[in-house]
C-alpha cells in the first residue's frame, strides 16, 4: 500500500519504537485488506486487557500495550475509553458484594493501567457505548474496537468504521491513521442481508429481550454482512436501536445494519441495498425469537441471585425505564440488581432521582465498568458476601458473555426487566 | 506421499510446520479455550470440544468473537499454549491482527479452501515469507 514520507519514517522507527510497531500492525492489516492508503479517522475507540481484564491475562496484555506505546507521549488524533474490569473507588459496590480489601487493592493495581491512556490525552469514558458521550456526524471516519460501539457509529451515526481490533485501535491512536478499506468506502456499504418481521409480529410491543433476541438471531444468520431491517417502528429510539443493534456483533461480526425510514443511510429499502438485490432475505417470527430465548436461558430455576442490567451501558431512557418498574418493590437481602452505563449517563440519573429509587429498592448504576465481570469465575476466584450462580438479564450480549467467560459455570435467566426482578424479588411483594 | 501447495499473499514472516488440527467451523481464542492447555472448552457443539490446540497448526473456516479475540490470540501464546500457526479461509481481520500480534507466520486468502484441501494429522508447512502453505498427507 502508498506510504507518505512520514508514515514511511513512522514506520522505519523515527519517531520510536512504539510508533514504528503501531504502524506494522495497520500497514500489515491494509495489505492484507488491499488499502491503498492510510486515512485520517478523528477519534479512535480503545479497548485494552490490560486494565479491562484481571490476573496474568491483565499482565499479559498490558505487555502488548506497551509495545506499542513505547516513546510515545501524546496519542496522534482523540480517543475514548473501553469500561475496566472493576472500579475500586465504587464503595457502595464492595459493600454490597463484601469485597475483600486485599482484593480491592489487587485490582486496583491492574485497572491502574487505564491511567497511562489518560496520560496519553484519552477521553476516560470508560463505556462500551462512546457513542452518547462522544457524537460524531455522518461520514465521519473512526478507528476503534468493541462491537456495539462499530455498529452504531457506522448504522446510526453513519460514521465510517470497520470492525477492528483491540491492537489496531490502540495502533490508531497511537499512529493517527487508519487503513481505508471495508466501511471506510461508501460503495461497500450496501445491505446484503435483508430481514422481514413476521406479519403477526408486533415489534411496537417488543420489550427490550425481545429486540435484543431479535439482533442476537439476525447476528447468527448474517454472520459479517451488512443488513437491512424493515418493517420496524419508525419512532425507534436511540437506546432501542442500541438494543436491536448491539447483538448482531455479538453473535455475528455485523459492522452495518440499516433501518429502513429510521438510519441515515436508509431513507428506503432501494437505499440501503444500493439498488442491488439481496443475497439472503430471512424472515423472522414468533418462532425463531423462542428459540433465542432459550438458546440464552440455561436454567429451570424461577430465583436469580442477580440481575444485570446495561450491557451494553444504559442510556438516560433505559434506567427511566427500569426506575419505573422497579420502584417500589424490595429484592431478596442475598440478591442483587447492577445496571451499567456511562458516568455522565449516571450524573443526570443522579439528578433525576433515578439513582436513589434503584438503590431504594436494592439495585446500583455502577459506571466505568462492565457489571458482569468481577464476579465471573473464568476471570477471578473470590469469596463474595453471596455467591453468584445463577443471573437473570434482559440483555443477549450479557448472557452470551458470562455464560461463555464462565464456561457455563454461571447459569442464565434470559427475559424482560419485569421477569430478571421478578427472580430476585422478595416472594410476596 | 501426496503433497498438495496453497497460494497466498505472504503477510506474518516465519517458517514453521507442524500437525495440523482442522475445523470446518469457526473459532474463537478469547473466552472457550483453557489458557494453561489450549484445550477448547466451549461452546458444547464445537467440533473440536476438548482437544488441545497447542502446537498445533490450526486451520479453521472464521475467527468470530468480541473484537479482543485477538488479544485472546496473544494471551495463548505468551501461555505457550497457543498454535504454531493459523490458517483460515476466509478473510477476516481477526486472523490477520491475531498473527501479527502473537507473532506466529500467516498466509492471507490461501488460492484454496483451506478447510477442505487440509485434514487433521496432516503435515503443514507455514512459509509466511513466500505466502505459500505445503500440506503432506500422511495417509
Amino acid at each position: 500500500m502508498y506510504l507518505t514520507k512520514e508514515e514511511e519514517r513512522m514506520l522505519e522507527g523515527e519517531f520510536g519504537s512504539g510508533v514504528a510497531y503501531s504502524m506494522r500492525v495497520l500497514t500489515k492489516l491494509g495489505d492484507a485488506m488491499d488499502a491503498e492508503r492510510m486515512i485520517k479517522p478523528v477519534s479512535s475507540h480503545i479497548v485494552s486487557l490490560g486494565y479491562q481484564g484481571y490476573g496474568d491475562l491483565a499482565k499479559w496484555c498490558k505487555d502488548l500495550d506497551e509495545k506499542m506505546l513505547d516513546d510515545v507521549k501524546q496519542f496522534r488524533i482523540s480517543a475514548t475509553t473501553n469500561p475496566k474490569f472493576f472500579k475500586p473507588e465504587d464503595k457502595k459496590l464492595i459493600e454490597k458484594f463484601g469485597m475483600s480489601s486485599s482484593t480491592v487493592e489487587e485490582i486496583r493495581e491492574g485497572v491502574n493501567w487505564s491511567k497511562k491512556f489518560e496520560d496519553l490525552g484519552a477521553i476516560p469514558a470508560y463505556t462500551c457505548t462512546p457513542f452518547f458521550v462522544y457524537p460524531i456526524r455522518k461520514g465521519e471516519h473512526l478507528a476503534g474496537a468493541e462491537s456495539v460501539a462499530v455498529v452504531m457509529y457506522n448504522s446510526i451515526y453513519g460514521a465510517m468504521l470497520n470492525r477492528e481490533t483491540g491492537p489496531t485501535a490502540l495502533s490508531s491512536a497511537v499512529t493517527g491513521i487508519t487503513p481505508e478499506f471495508g466501511m471506510h468506502k461508501p460503495e461497500n456499504r450496501y445491505a446484503r442481508v435483508q430481514v422481514d418481521l413476521d406479519k403477526a409480529l408486533k415489534p411496537k410491543e417488543f420489550t427490550r429481550a425481545d429486540y435484543s433476541a431479535l439482533g442476537y438471531y439476525v447476528g447468527k444468520i448474517a454472520m459479517d454482512r451488512n443488513v437491512v431491517f424493515t418493517g420496524l417502528p419508525k419512532d425507534m429510539s436511540v437506546g432501542l436501536l442500541k438494543t436491536l443493534l448491539a447483538p448482531l456483533g455479538v453473535s455475528g461480526a455485523v459492522m452495518l445494519a440499516h433501518v429502513v425510514g429510521v438510519t441515515p443511510e436508509a431513507p428506503t429499502l432501494d437505499d440501503a441495498l444500493m439498488g442491488r438485490k439481496p443475497e439472503e432475505k430471512i424472515e423472522v417470527g414468533k418462532e425463531q425469537l423462542e428459540e433465542m430465548y432459550g438458546m440464552l436461558t440455561t436454567t429451570t430455576e424461577d430465583k436469580a441471585d442477580i440481575a444485570i442490567f446495561g450491557c451494553p451501558h444504559a442510556p438516560l431512557e433505559e434506567i427511566n425505564e427500569i426506575s419505573q418498574l422497579v420502584n417500589g418493590k424490595k429484592i431478596r437481602d442475598d440478591a442483587s440488581f447492577l445496571i451499567g452505563t456511562a458516568e455522565p449517563i449516571k450524573v443526570l440519573a443522579d439528578r433525576m432521582g433515578l439513582t436513589n429509587t434503584i438503590e431504594k429498592c436494592g439495585g446500583l448504576i455502577v459506571t466505568d465498568i462492565c457489571p458482569h465481570l468481577f464476579f465471573n469465575p473464568g476471570f477471578i476466584d473470590i469469596e463474595l458476601k453471596h455467591s453468584i450462580n445463577t443471573v437473570a438479564t434482559d440483555c443477549t450480549k450479557c448472557a452470551h458473555y458470562v455464560s461463555g467467560f464462565s464456561g457455563g459455570k454461571i447459569k442464565m435467566k434470559y427475559g424482560s426487566v419485569e421477569s430478571c426482578i421478578n427472580a430476585i424479588a422478595k416472594r410476596g411483594d | 506421499m501426496e503433497k498438495i501447495v496453497l497460494k497466498g499473499k505472504p503477510i506474518v514472516e516465519g517458517v514453521v510446520e507442524g500437525d495440523a488440527l482442522v475445523t470446518s467451523g469457526s473459532m474463537q481464542f478469547l473466552g472457550p479455550i483453557d489458557i494453561k492447555t489450549g484445550t477448547i472448552v466451549a461452546p458444547p457443539d464445537h467440533e473440536l470440544l476438548g482437544k488441545s490446540i497447542s502446537g498445533k497448526i490450526l486451520v479453521f473456516s472464521a475467527e468470530i468473537g468480541s473484537t479482543g479475540d485477538p488479544l485472546g490470540y496473544y494471551i495463548l501464546q505468551r501461555a505457550g499454549t497457543g498454535p504454531k500457526a493459523i490458517v483460515c479461509s476466509t478473510r477476516g481481520q481477526m486472523p490477520i491482527v491475531s498473527s501479527i500480534v502473537g507473532d506466529t507466520p500467516f498466509v492471507y486468502a490461501p488460492d484454496k479452501n483451506p478447510v477442505e484441501k487440509i485434514k487433521t494429522g496432516d503435515y503443514v508447512k507455514v512459509d509466511g515469507n513466500k505466502g505459500i502453505v505445503e500440506v503432506t498427507k500422511l495417509r
